[in-house]
């Protein structure tokens, strides 16, 4: 069922966020406090920072190595510095019915385009829906979809639903308008289908500045059968601000007050101790301005409620 | 020990003996924590003398004092109706010692129907329905300086009840509902009247008197506030979750829309057999009062989440 995380604000190491608090998103492939389930299925991530080449497009990394046994990834996030970051561990049902590849893993990009996705949750029936779909995916993105999953069409989606180039950088607004457009979609698609079973689309989508965190579920509590794979609760998605992420006073936190310009946004909160972490609301958006200076008239975070 | 906090007042002194409430005395100097928010729940204390200041974390390293407490006052009784972790942290002011109500001596007698734990259960349920009222009446005009997110309820038919149906099939995966026996899905299904319903009927409307608990077994409701703006989602209540228990216990208006935000099977309790469960006479009343006291935790607990984001948003969230 996936676990993921985004981060906007002040350069810090990729360690500091994937790997040293004590319910890291590492921890979280076999140890993840609100998901009963293992997250074996590889990862993931789309970093920035203003000393790479080109630091508007993300560093991409993907790998179906299993993130807690890599040590490529520990020795990567232990050198790299970000003021960016979305990055997704994948899991999917014990059942032997889902690929493990390369293609299939998030965060989804595109060529030329800063702009990338990451999703938790999955679309039930998802085949069923594919070619419905496809009448909305623009005809340059359609041949350049990575994957048959639902992810990677959701993503294609989405693009096809942003009005401009898809260059960037992009508006908050922008994103959040074709997040609503390509979500508005699916609820038709899957009406017309006669689909109902509860359909988790939790994303992160950002461009480096810019970033939106969705927690979403179509038709949720419209439970089929158990066991009910992820649990029964809605898809949770937590995020926490201030100043700098850092180690301090013994743990993990934000610290500088919470009108800092970092945001941290994960599935689940990186620490055991959640006191600090504030839940999405349920059917809404954390929108993340990183071009905002945190004035009332140009606030850097708020929070829209999706009525779709 | 002169003085009664308001939880006890009224029980007898077997009760107290039986909940062994003066058998455990705690004494913690100024500065120090009797607990801390996110440590496991164990005891709820009884001031005796001294003062506490009840402190909650924040993001961004910051913490906000929820409120003091003083000689003949409790701290820590959310814990009678959920085991779960501290939601803030109790700071010493002045050197403060008092009784300490074992939480390891109350669920037993709780789970044994004793009067006096009894007594206690349904104070606090009544209690945490009074915070929730008084704490949405807070949170009333933030979100009308713009802080919330602006929402319109339609005005729709109401829903036709029928037979309650299969109950142990829509509801035996859900916690709490899972330890429910034959016996005790006929109990429940005696009391309930089973209502299937469409995404964005209004169930219930703000100002109204309750007339019937709502137990989702299908689907969501959703709970809103009103506002200037329309209307902002302050709960969700989704498969094996109650809705509208406050004005239930309290007797008082509702004071939030309920709408069904997607199709779903709802199964209606009455006032009556609400009365019925309250008084707890049967394993099962209890087992279903207790999972109501639960989910009245939980929604305080948001609703103080709730309450922080949106002093922080009108505050300008930055």
């Amino acid at each position: 069922m996936c676990r993921m995380l985004a981060y906007v604000g002040e350069s810090v190491r990729l360690d500091d966020l994937l790997i040293k608090p004590d319910s890291s998103l590492i921890h979280q492939v076999v140890d993840a406090q609100m998901l009963s389930m293992l997250n074996l299925a590889g990862y993931g991530l789309a970093a920035w920072d203003d000393a790479m080449a080109d630091a508007h497009l993300p560093l991409l990394f993907r790998s179906t190595d299993v993130a807690i046994f890599d040590p490529n990834l520990r020795s990567i996030a232990a050198k790299l510095r970000v003021r960016a970051l979305i990055a997704h561990l994948r899991g999917i049902p014990y059942d032997g019915h889902v690929a493990v590849n390369r293609q299939s893993l998030h965060p989804f990009s595109s060529p030329g385009s800063p702009l990338v996705m990451a999703h938790n949750g999955d679309l039930a029936r998802f085949g069923e829906m594919r070619y419905d779909l496809a009448a909305h995916i623009r005809p340059d993105i359609l041949p350049h979809i990575a994957a048959m999953t639902d992810s990677a069409w959701l993503y294609a989606l989405i693009l096809s639903c942003i009005d401009g180039d898809l260059t960037g950088p992009f508006d908050p607004a922008q994103l959040l308008a074709a997040t609503e457009r390509a979500l508005s979609i699916i609820r038709d698609v899957r009406a017309r289908r006669g689909i109902h079973a509860s359909s988790s689309v939790n994303l992160l989508l950002g461009d480096g500045r810019s970033l939106i965190a969705v927690r979403f579920t179509f038709d949720f509590g419209r439970f089929e059968r158990p066991p009910f794979q992820g649990g029964v609760n809605f898809l949770s998605l937590w995020y926490t601000m201030g100043a700098a992420y850092q180690f301090a006073d013994g743990e993990w936190k934000m610290t500088g007050g919470s009108a800092g310009a970092s945001t941290l946004v994960a599935s689940e909160p990186a620490t055991r101790d959640v006191a600090t972490w504030v839940e999405v609301p349920e059917y809404a958006a954390l929108i993340v301005d990183g071009a905002a200076d945190g004035s009332a008239a140009s606030p850097r975070r708020r929070i829209a409620a999706l009525d779709i | 020990m002169t003085t009664l906090p308001p939880l006890l007042n009224g029980l007898d002194q077997a009760a107290l003996e039986r909940l062994g409430i003066f058998e455990s005395r705690f004494a913690v100097p100024n500065g120090d924590y009797l607990f801390r928010q996110g440590q496991p729940t164990s005891g709820v204390y009884v001031i005796e003398s001294g003062r506490i200041a009840l402190v909650g974390r924040t993001p961004g390293d910051g913490e906000v004092v929820i409120g003091e407490l003083g000689a003949g006052e409790s701290v820590g009784e959310l814990s009678l109706l959920d085991q779960g972790v501290r939601s803030a942290s109790a700071r010493v002011l002045d050197d403060c010692c008092g009784w300490r109500l074992s939480l390891d001596r109350f669920h037993p007698l709780a789970q044994s129907g004793d009067v006096g734990a009894h007594i206690l259960l349904d104070r606090m349920r009544l209690e945490v329905a009074e915070r929730t009222r008084s704490t949405l009446i807070d949170i009333g005009p933030l979100l009308d300086q713009g802080a919330g997110a602006p929402r319109a309820i339609g005005d729709l038919p109401p829903p036709t009840a029928g037979a309650p149906g299969d109950m142990a099939a829509l509801l035996h995966s859900f916690p709490g509902f899972d330890a429910f026996d034959a016996a005790d899905w006929a109990d429940l299904g005696a009391c309930v009247a089973r209502v299937d319903v469409p995404r964005g009927t209004l169930l219930a409307r703000a100002g109204e008197a309750a007339t019937a608990l709502m137990l989702v077994a299908r689907g969501a409701i959703r709970a809103s506030l009103p506002n200037l703006h329309g209307a902002e989602q302050i709960f969700l209540y989704g498969p094996g979750s109650f809705a509208g228990l406050a004005p239930m216990l309290d007797g008082a208006p509702r004071l939030l829309h309920l709408d069904m935000r997607e199709d779903g099977v709802v199964f209606l309790i009455g006032g009556d057999a609400l009365q019925q469960l309250r008084r707890g006479e049967s394993p099962f009343a209890r087992m279903v009062m207790r999972q109501a006291g639960l989910q009245m935790v939980r929604d305080l607990r948001r609703l103080s989440r709730i309450v922080g984001r949106l002093q922080r948003v009108a505050g300008r969230m930055g």
